[in-house]
């Protein structure tokens, strides 16, 4: 087996495994899903190789169970990653571990763009974290993901109707943010 | 329900862009779960994913449907039991909880084509040459994954044996279903404080699959159970034989933290 890890998800399609070669199609067309959707469900960018890794080996042993009549790849992938996350969070909670984050390198100049980049990142998520937990998860998945509205139904289990209630909720929500940054910015620069 | 205007996904698609970076997954990564599947590793024990099904069907619909769904399961349990040989009915009574629980009202047809095609899932029956020729679409993954669950009807022995022989694939599935099955009775058993049911289900798998996919596993639950029972110099010379056998295992710094010596 070792012989055929090859240094990017394409090269194992050469495995001899039908279950690897599965695996690696999955992991090169998903990987980056997973990836978001474990920090849409509050996982700290320094642990997301963790947690895709782990999402992974899971999805490796449950290939053979995977039934596409009842739902997309995706869901089926994003009902292992919640899953994974709430087993990390409760192993962190068994242990009482407390693990530090090593904080990022001091802030070094950065230019125009990197600074747009930065502020658009930090004023999405202090939006997402000020919206309650079921209205920023669907709307993560719906217009962050672009999933359906039954696709995100079934990932999370609930009904399609209350998924429209939370989304509409959350546009609404997203729909003042916006509003109130455009004003805030006119009048700063009013004053200025 | 309130629509997104056009800025607001100019804003989201940005934020994407500058929170996750391109979409591209990542070869470190996928170098790092090729050498944990090379060790053996099978991840975190996660509950088994819900029907979502029940889930996602309507409140006026639930009642009757349900009903309807309960008979009818009932009524496939009693067809499938009386027809089912004795060594298919002792293996169907072993629990295997890692298996996802089946739907039993059937899933809403089409869901999967709300999906954007684009981002959807991947084709995995046929792969393509590179990635760029991937062709992208909705199938089931490969004939051996696509409908485990769908029984075929009953078969003559020899049938069942030539099957067999003809997809060994399937056959290694099963087996390494049945081989998770007792690692996860094993492991139920020493999380439930009970290690000699715990070495009684491991012995069984060490008969069943002595050179098993598993079989790495087993021993450091052995080596857990054997602690655990109360036999600490017995687990400790398992470990040596364990670090000896895997000296490159990921499971060696947990092994070795195992039953010190006061």
């Amino acid at each position: 087996m070792a012989a055929n890890r090859g240094s990017g998800a394409d090269a194992p399609l050469a495995s001899a495994d039908p279950r690897r070669r599965a695996l690696a199609e999955v992991y090169r067309v998903h990987a980056t899903f997973v990836r978001r959707c474990a920090g849409h469900l509050g996982v700290l960018d320094p642990h997301l190789d963790d947690l895709v890794h782990d999402v992974f080996l899971v999805v490796y042993r449950r290939l053979p169970e995977l039934d596409r009549t009842r739902g997309t790849l995706r869901s089926w992938l994003f009902g292992i990653t919640k899953r994974v996350v709430l087993h990390h969070r409760r192993a962190a909670a068994r242990h009482q571990r407390r693990l530090t984050i090593v904080p990022p390198p001091s802030q070094q100049p950065c230019p125009d763009e990197e600074i747009a980049r930065r502020r658009v990142v930090d004023h999405i998520d202090a939006f997402l974290r000020g919206l309650p937990p079921k209205q920023r998860i669907v709307f993560a998945l719906a217009d962050i993901e672009g999933m359906p509205a039954v696709e995100v139904a079934r990932s999370l289990e609930a009904n399609v109707n209350t998924i429209h209630a939370r989304l509409g909720a959350a546009r609404r929500a997203f729909a003042r943010y916006l509003d109130q940054l455009e004003q805030d910015r006119e009048d700063d620069d009013g004053e200025a | 329900m309130a629509k997104l205007d056009t800025r607001g996904r100019a804003v989201l698609r940005a934020y994407r862009q500058a929170k996750f970076g391109p979409s591209e997954p990542q070869d470190a990564l996928w170098a790092r779960i090729e050498a944990s599947l090379d060790e053996g590793a099978l991840g975190p024990s996660i509950e088994p994913t819900p029907s979502p099904s029940s889930a996602t069907l309507a409140p006026t619909t639930v009642g009757p449907t349900l009903v309807v769904a309960i008979a009818v399961a009932v009524a496939a349990i009693v067809v499938a039991a009386l027809a089912l040989s004795p060594e298919d009915r002792a293996l169907a009574s072993r629990p295997t909880p890692d298996q996802a629980p089946r739907a039993v009202v059937a899933s809403e047809p089409g869901v999967a084509t709300h999906a954007d095609a684009a981002a959807e899932s991947a084709t995995i029956g046929t792969p393509p040459t590179s990635p760029s020729a991937a062709v992208v679409h909705d199938e089931p993954l490969d004939p051996s994954s696509a409908s485990p669950r769908r029984r075929a009807p009953r078969r003559s022995d020899r049938d069942a044996a030539a099957l067999e022989a003809s997809d060994p694939e399937a056959t290694q599935v099963d087996e390494l279903r049945a081989e998770l099955a007792l690692i996860r009775e094993a492991r139920q058993a020493l999380q439930a404080d009970r290690p000699t049911g715990a070495l009684e289900a491991l012995d069984a798998h060490a008969r069943a699959f002595p050179r098993g996919q598993m079989r790495e596993d087993r021993e450091v639950l052995r080596i857990e159970a054997l602690c655990a029972a109360g036999k600490a110099p017995q687990a400790r010379a398992e470990v040596q034989l364990f670090l000896r056998a895997y000296p490159r295992s990921a499971h060696a710094q947990r092994v070795r933290a195992m039953c010190v010596a006061p």
